[in-house]
Parts: C-alpha cells; structure tokens; sequence
C-alpha cells in the first residue's frame, strides 16, 4: 500500500515546502515527497508519471504564480488520472467562501489553513478518503 | 257724444265730429270693442279686431264678450264685469286670455273705460296681443331659472329683488330667507374693505368682473366668478355668479401638484419633452433650462439631437431611429455625453417611451433626459474605493497570513527542537525574515487604507 501513494507538495514559499516535509515525516508519513513551485510543476508531474497504479495526496496552495491552486483543479478534471488524485488545500486565506470553493471540486477531500503541523497532519492522515493508504503504517 | 254703437243703430250728430271718432275707432289699429255692461253683447267693433279674432264683423256683433274667453276663465270675466257694473266711472286694465274664431287661445292686455250710450252702460275694450311677447318672457325665465349660474338682481340697496334657483342651490338659503338678505350678506369682503364703497364703485360701473369670495349658510366659503352689471333698469343691478370653488382647489392642487413634480426633476437632474413626431414638434420641459442652460424661449426643435456631443451623435441617433422603427419597442434607454449651453459635457442617461397607433407607428415619445456626470463619477469612485478594499482584504488574508503562517510554522519546528537541514541558527533567521515580512505588509496594508481615506474626503 505504502508504495501506491505519493505525495505533492505544492507551494511557491520554500519555506512553507520545507515546514510541511517536515510536519508530515514527524507525522509518521514516510512516502515519497516530490516538491513543486506551483501548479504547472505538479500537473506536468503528474502527467509524465507512467503508472497507472500509484495514487497521489496532492497538498495543494492556492495562490501560486504561473498556475494557482484553482487553476491546477480545472486542469486534472479531464485528466484520465484525475480518479486518482486526492488534493487537500493547504492555503493562508482564512475566508469560508474559499473552502466552500474548494469543497465543490470532487477531488478535495480536505481544506488546512497554514501552517500545517503534526496535528493537522494526523488529521490528513486518519481522513476516511486516505485512511487505506496509512493503515499498515503509522509511526507514533 | 261719441257714436261708438254705429254698427247696432246709427243716431244724428254732429256730422264732423262723429266722422273724426268713428274714424279714430274704426281705424284705430289696436282691436277695439264696445260691450254692453249688463248684457255682455257687444256693441261695436273696429276692423282691427275683425282682423285679428277672424270673426266678420257681422259674427262679431252677434257675440258676447263670454264667447271670446275660453270656457275655463268666463267665471274670471264675470267678477271682472261685476265689479265694473258697481262703478259709474272706472279704467281698468289687466292680462287675460282671448279666442280667436280659429280656436286660438292668445294672450291679451286688455284696458277699458266705462261709457254711457244712450242711458246705457257700457265699456270700451283696447286690446293688445302680447302672445309673442309672454313666450319671450317664459322663454327668458326658464333660461333664468334653470342657468347654473346664479344670477341676482338688486336694488339701489343691494337688496335682493329676483334671483334665480341657482342662487338657493348656491348659497342653501330658502327663498323666503333671501327675500330678507341683502347682497352684501352673501359677499365675503376683505378685511379693512367697506361694503358701502364696494357698492358705489359697482354702481358707477368700476366693478364689472372678477372673482369673490361667498359664504354659504353653513358658513363655508364659496369661490365665485361673477359679471356684473348696473342699472340694466332703471334701479335694477345684475350680478351672475358662477362658483368655481372646486375648479380653484382643483388648480390649486395641480399647480402645487406640478411644482412639487418639477422640484423632484430638478432633484432629480431630469429634464423631460413631449415629441410629436407625426408633426415633429417637442415640447421642451423647464429641464432644459434649469439643468442644461438652453433658452426656451427661443422656440428650437432640435435642442436636444444638435447637442450629442459629436463622438457619440451618430450612435444615439441611430439607436432612437431604431428603436422607433421597431413597432415591439415600448422604450430606450441610452447613454451618452450632453454638450450643455455653457459648453460644460455632462454625460446623461436618456430614456425615451414610444407611444404607437394600431398599426406599430410610433407617434409621439415622452422622454427624459438625467445629467448623470455625478452620479457616474461618484460610482467609478465608489467601484475604485471598492477595489482597494479588496485589496486590502486580500491582503490582509493572504499577505499578511503568508510570513505569519511561515512564522507559526518555524516557531513549532523550535518548539519541537527539529530543525530538519537547516539548523537552529537558519530557522530564527527565517522567522526573523518572516517578522520583518510582516512587518512591511502591515506598513502597506495602513498606506493604501490611508489613501482610501483621504480620497473620501
């Protein structure tokens, strides 16, 4: 199971990228990180992987340069992939109207302000939707 | 002695004088008989009255004066003759109603004297038709009495002699009641003013027309319009009066009506017109003056199509043409800059409602046309300041929340003494960094809400 899951990071702060490794290895979260700088780097990511069987936990920001987080939603939804995606936004905005947003693309499953910590993470981690992916391993 | 019997029994005289009286009866042009006083037979008659009852003058003087009443009124001449036979001497007169041979029942003046013919008592009759003349006065009096307008003739008093129904329905006082008012019972004069003088300057003719204030028996005021004139007979004044109490609300009521509709355009920045466009003919409203400058005085068709300022013109005038050759199109409405009389642009909303016939034709447009250069500057303003609050809003979530959000995140690492790649050092000069971050944003965020600020005022 381990190996079916990837995870995307995706945020244009260095800092922020750093932080949530962070957060999600003290979390217990061992699976293989990939870094992307905005939207346009996670999609091209995406797109270029072969596997038809890995899964991937997307921690998507909202505002990025090049391509935003809304941006990058609209892009996967005609993606044959797209089954295969799970996405919780990680963003600064503390407006409601930008989680019901979010909400509304099937593909969220979750919506984190930042910054993320080991709680938050746990939260992610234990979600009904990514709870399969975990259940072998949760290093406490 | 006069020999008025000739035509019964001729008796000797003087020749001359009998001649010049019989003459003066025979030929007299006034209807003239001689009836004996106890029998009613009548005597003599002069061809006049042969003339003008139809009778020959034999018939005539085989009848009695009973046969030229009508039935109904014969017991009136008999207390008439009644009274005659009481006297030796007596000249009477009255109106009474005659027969002609025809059947015709006319009206007559009748005057008589008492003559003796003979030791007989008789009396001479001088009757005038006044028929024609009694139906121009029933005529006349049921003008007078069914005019709505109330009309009053006085005496040198002012003392009400006659009036018309009009008056009691005017003023609610029975006819007995203003037998007993004088005119000025029923005027209202101003404070200070003297009846009396009013009177006099009526009656030398300075008061012929105007308006009145009246009052009624209950006590409210009636408006009235009246024509007056003195002395139609001698000692008789007319006045008429007609009450235009309602139609003087009414004005009032519409001229405040139309200020008050004026002050709202005006309010409004709205100027309106009347096009007839069969005839091409706009009926320009004060707007235009008021709001834009231009004289209306100076009678101008195209005050409004002469000024679209020039950019915009060919547009305008081709929506309006459109829109009234579309016989579906109930109204326009259009933007576009207003060249103003003192050569200011305004930039104006103009709407425009057709009116069409049956067959779709527009036939005449009522429009308004609103000086909208505040009202839209005050929007874009509006909309600017909007923006920047946004702006502000949004940087205040997500500006500001990023080197705050990077900051929570690195004092969490310290806290849980990772420090991953970067080392303890590199993580307090990262949040340092982030707090300086901060710092600017929150600096920005209060300039720009400044500038908000200052632009309101």
């Amino acid at each position: 199971m381990i190996s079916n899951l990837k995870i995307l990071l995706v945020d244009d702060d260095k800092i922020m990228l750093f932080l949530h490794e962070m957060f999600l290895k003290k979390s217990g979260i061992l699976n293989d990180t990939v870094l992307c700088y905005n939207g346009l780097d996670a999609l091209q990511y995406l797109d270029n992987y072969t596997s038809g069987e890995t899964h991937f936990l997307v921690l998507l920001d909202i505002n990025m340069p090049v391509m935003n987080g809304w941006e990058f939603l609209n892009a996967i939804a005609e993606r044959p992939y797209v089954n295969r995606v799970h996405v919780v936004m990680v963003s600064s905005a503390t407006e409601e109207s930008e989680k019901k947003k979010a909400l509304n693309y099937s593909q969220v499953i979750d919506y984190q302000q930042k910054p993320l910590n080991v709680e938050s993470c746990g939260r992610i981690v234990h979600s009904e939707m990514l709870k399969g992916f975990f259940e072998d391993f949760t290093a406490e | 002695m006069i020999n008025y019997t000739q035509g019964k029994s001729e008796k000797s005289g003087s020749i001359s004088s009998e001649v010049m009286y019989r003459d003066l009866f025979q030929l007299n042009p006034q209807p003239m008989w001689v009836y004996d006083v106890e029998t009613f037979e009548i005597l003599n008659v002069n061809e006049a009255a042969v003339r003008h009852y139809g009778y020959s003058r034999d018939e005539f003087l085989r009848l009695t004066i009973k046969d030229l009443r009508p039935a109904a009124d014969i017991p009136i001449l008999v207390s008439a003759v009644e009274k005659v036979r009481r006297y030796d001497k007596l000249y009477s007169s009255g109106v009474y109603r005659h027969r002609k041979k025809n059947g015709t029942i006319i009206d007559v003046d009748i005057q008589s004297n008492i003559i003796h013919i003979d030791g007989r008592k008789a009396e001479l009759v001088l009757s005038t038709d006044i028929t024609e003349k009694c139906k121009a006065d029933e005529k006349f009096k049921a003008v007078f009495e069914n005019t709505r307008d109330a009309i009053m003739i006085c005496d040198d008093g002012a003392n009400c002699l006659d009036y018309n129904a009009a008056v009691v329905d005017m003023f609610g006082y029975s006819r007995k009641e203003l037998d007993q008012l004088n005119l000025f019972d029923l005027v209202k004069v101003r404070d200070g003013e003297d009846p009396h003088g009013l009177w006099k300057r009526f009656l030398k003719g300075n008061i012929r027309n105007g308006k009145m204030h009246l009052i009624h028996k209950d006590g409210s005021l009636i408006i009235g319009s009246f024509n007056a004139k003195p002395n139609i007979l001698p000692g008789m004044h007319l006045c008429v009066v007609t009450d235009i109490t309602e139609k003087v609300l009414k004005s009032k009521a519409l001229i405040l009506s139309n200020e008050r509709y004026k002050l709202i355009l005006n309010a409004a920045n709205e100027a309106i017109y009347d096009w007839d466009i069969e005839r091409d003919k706009v009926e320009w409203g004060t707007g235009f003056k008021d709001i834009f400058g231009y004289d209306l005085a100076v009678y101008n068709n195209h005050i409004w199509s002469d000024n679209i300022y020039h950019e915009d013109k060919e547009r305008v005038v081709r929506e309006i043409s459109e829109a009234l050759n579309d016989a579906g199109r109930e109204m326009l409405v259009t933007e576009c800059r207003y060249v103003k009389c003192d050569e200011k642009v305004a930039l104006v909303e103009h709407r425009i409602i057709f009116l069409r016939n049956v067959s779709g034709k527009a036939i005449r447009a009522v429009g308004s046309v609103r000086d909208i250069t505040d009202y839209k500057q005050n929007l874009h303003r509006i909309q600017l300041q909007n923006e920047q609050l946004k702006e502000i809003a949004w940087i205040q979530s997500h500006v500001v929340r990023a080197p705050l959000s990077r900051m929570m995140g690195l004092v969490e690492l310290l806290k849980m003494g990772e420090y991953g790649d970067l080392g303890k050092e590199e993580i307090l000069n990262l949040v340092q960094q982030s707090a300086t971050e901060l710092d600017n944003v929150i600096k920005e965020i209060v300039n720009k809400a400044d500038k908000v600020q200052s632009e309101d005022d």
